[in-house]
């Protein structure tokens, strides 16, 4: 059996789709309970649903042998997994993003609010900018609005919640994307199931 | 040791037993060291160790000391090997690193075995062969994934690739991450034909005499030759002595410092996430401290087996005696002892403790022993 952690939400139903197009189909998952387990024993998978931010470790400690993450969460957390595939899907970027009328004052220690404080430390360390850097979990745009910080760093995709709260892109730090990750120890016990998936994915993905 | 004696100890330290025994059976001796180590060690020599945290502290003369993070370095300094005068031995120490996850320090428990002298292809054998005897002896189910650090060397010495490129790459070699790899390639202007041929050593995985096959395709030079020579060498004898069964070569196996640099192996058994022994040559570090020698060895990460053995937990004591006040204590003594004589473990108290299993409890009152019933 294998154990795949899926990201709740939208891209976690990308990536479904794509697992069952290669032969790993669940039918449990469109009955759209609560369930957080969801199992195929005659495909022989087992789909774990786990907040995005998380898929990244139930790999790295093993509960699943694989699962799909975006490369921000990667960046950030920086787990010890095999990161096999770029999938492609659930395109966007880390950005850097303030208000419209944002002029960066250069002589100040620049604030910077953000979900990925490991990403955005070593950004600006790559620019020798110093920072003071506030970590929020959620509505990072409403910062600068109410001059928490200077400017944020966030996932942006096609900027409309920028947009609609008068904020725009200042620069892009990285383009982002799903991730293919494998535990490294499973990858050496179940090696034929985990090769053949990545072979598959790989005919089944928009090149 | 008799039953009574092994039979309270946990699986992980029988299996240290086990270890020891194995070790000293082919004439490895135990070595024991400080505590501490001169935090200079460490300065000196950072590429050698993963992680820069490191506890330091004081001594009463000023000096720094550090809590060990790592057990080969001090080895390396304090050798008393020669080429002639070979040492073998292993250790059982405790280190100190910084655990990523919980942002804090932990007492990593190691049992490593070290293999110092001028060495041959029979020294990596005998020492592969002996980390195959020690994932074996903690799970049936277990794989070893064996690379070589000279093969990479010789492919980027040979394709002239920078400094800087270089740990780039290793880096994505290690992830597997074999995409991004080729975009960076691209990026950084490397020919069309490296690129091929760094992406194909990369995925350079599977069973391990079809995978030297493959390797030898893309040898360029002498160093990848002798490199993929040595690994066929050392296979061969696995393989004549009957296990090499579960071994893969898998050249995404790189060393994330400048520790090692030869043959290198990493092993993992079933039910733990991460790799539970890893090893390597590391002549490289011995050469640093001015001896031209060789050395290969090992070490198992105690620690992750508790992963392996969780939830078997501690036996309950076999019997539990609650006294009243007015028993007679001459007769409650005696006939406690009477049952630890027969090989149980017995427990006296007034009360029944709450947080603690009996196989059988019993009451002492003034009319003498009386069983009480089951442990529910």
């Amino acid at each position: 059996m294998l154990n795949v952690a899926l990201p709740k939400g939208r891209l976690g139903d990308q990536v479904y789709a794509l697992f069952s197009k290669i032969g790993y189909e669940c039918g449990a998952i469109y009955e759209n309970d609560r369930r957080l387990v969801l199992e195929s024993p005659e495909n022989g998978v087992r789909y774990l649903l786990v907040k995005p931010s998380d898929v990244a470790i139930y790999v790295e400690y093993g509960a699943a042998d694989v699962g799909v993450v975006g490369k921000d969460i990667l960046l950030d957390g920086n787990p010890d997994v095999y990161e096999l595939l770029d999938l492609g899907i659930g395109k966007c970027r880390l950005a850097v993003a303030g208000k419209n009328d944002y002029v960066e004052d250069r002589e100040a220690v620049l604030r910077v609010a953000t979900k990925f404080p490991n990403v955005t430390k070593k950004y600006y360390a790559s620019l020798n900018r110093e920072i003071e850097i506030i970590k929020l979990n959620g509505s990072i745009e409403l910062a600068p609005i109410l001059g928490l910080s200077d400017v944020i760093v966030d996932i942006v995709e096609s900027g409309r919640t920028l947009k609609e709260n008068n904020l725009k892109v200042l620069e892009t730090i990285v383009p982002v994307s799903a991730r293919l990750i494998a535990n490294r120890a499973n990858y050496q016990f179940k090696n034929d199931v985990i090769t053949t998936i990545v072979e598959k994915l790989m005919e089944v993905l928009p090149q | 040791m008799d039953e009574s004696m092994t039979g309270i100890l946990r699986r992980e330290e029988k299996i240290t037993l086990a270890l020891r025994a194995l070790y000293e059976k082919y004439g490895y001796r135990k070595y024991r060291m400080g505590k501490f180590e001169e935090y200079e060690l460490y300065l000196e020599n950072k590429n050698f160790l993963k992680s820069q945290n490191i506890i330091t502290f004081n001594a009463l003369d000023g000096s720094v000391l550090a809590l060990k993070p790592d057990v080969t370095l001090s080895i390396a300094k304090n050798t008393h090997a020669t080429a002639r005068s070979s040492e073998k031995f292993y250790y059982l120490e405790n280190v100190y690193r910084l655990d990523k996850q919980s942002g804090s320090y932990r007492e990593i428990s190691q049992l490593g075995l070290e293999y110092i002298g001028c060495l041959d292809q029979l020294a990596s054998f005998e020492v592969l062969w002996l980390a195959q005897r020690t994932l074996s002896a903690i799970s049936d189910r277990h794989r070893m994934q064996v690379s070589h650090i000279g093969f990479w060397i010789s492919l980027l010495d040979g394709l002239n690739i920078s400094e800087a490129l270089r740990r780039e790459i290793l880096e994505f070699v290690r992830g597997k991450r074999l995409h991004e790899m080729k975009a960076r390639l691209r990026e950084a202007h490397v020919a069309e034909a490296a690129v091929g041929l760094l992406l194909t050593a990369a995925a350079l995985c599977g069973p391990f005499e079809q995978t030297l096959e493959e390797a030898a395709k893309i040898a360029i030079n002498q160093g990848m030759t002798e490199a993929l020579d040595e690994l066929r060498a050392v296979y061969g004898l696995l393989l004549d002595r009957g296990c090499a069964g579960d071994m893969t070569l898998d050249f995404s196996l790189v060393s994330d410092s400048d520790y090692y640099g030869g043959i290198i192996f990493q092993g993992y058994v079933e039910g733990v996430p991460r790799a539970v022994l890893t090893g390597g040559y590391y002549g490289n570090l011995l050469k640093k401290f001015g001896k031209a020698l060789d050395a290969i060895g090992f070490a198992v990460y105690l620690n992750e087996l508790n992963l392996l053995f969780r939830g078997q937990g501690q036996k309950p004591i076999d019997a539990l005696i609650l006294y009243t006040q007015d028993a007679d204590r001459h007769a409650l003594l005696t006939a406690a002892e009477e049952m630890r004589k027969q090989g149980l473990r017995v427990r006296l108290d007034r009360h029944r403790p709450e947080e603690e299993r009996f196989e059988r409890i019993y009451t002492f009152d003034e009319n003498g022993l009386k069983e009480a019933g089951k442990d529910a």
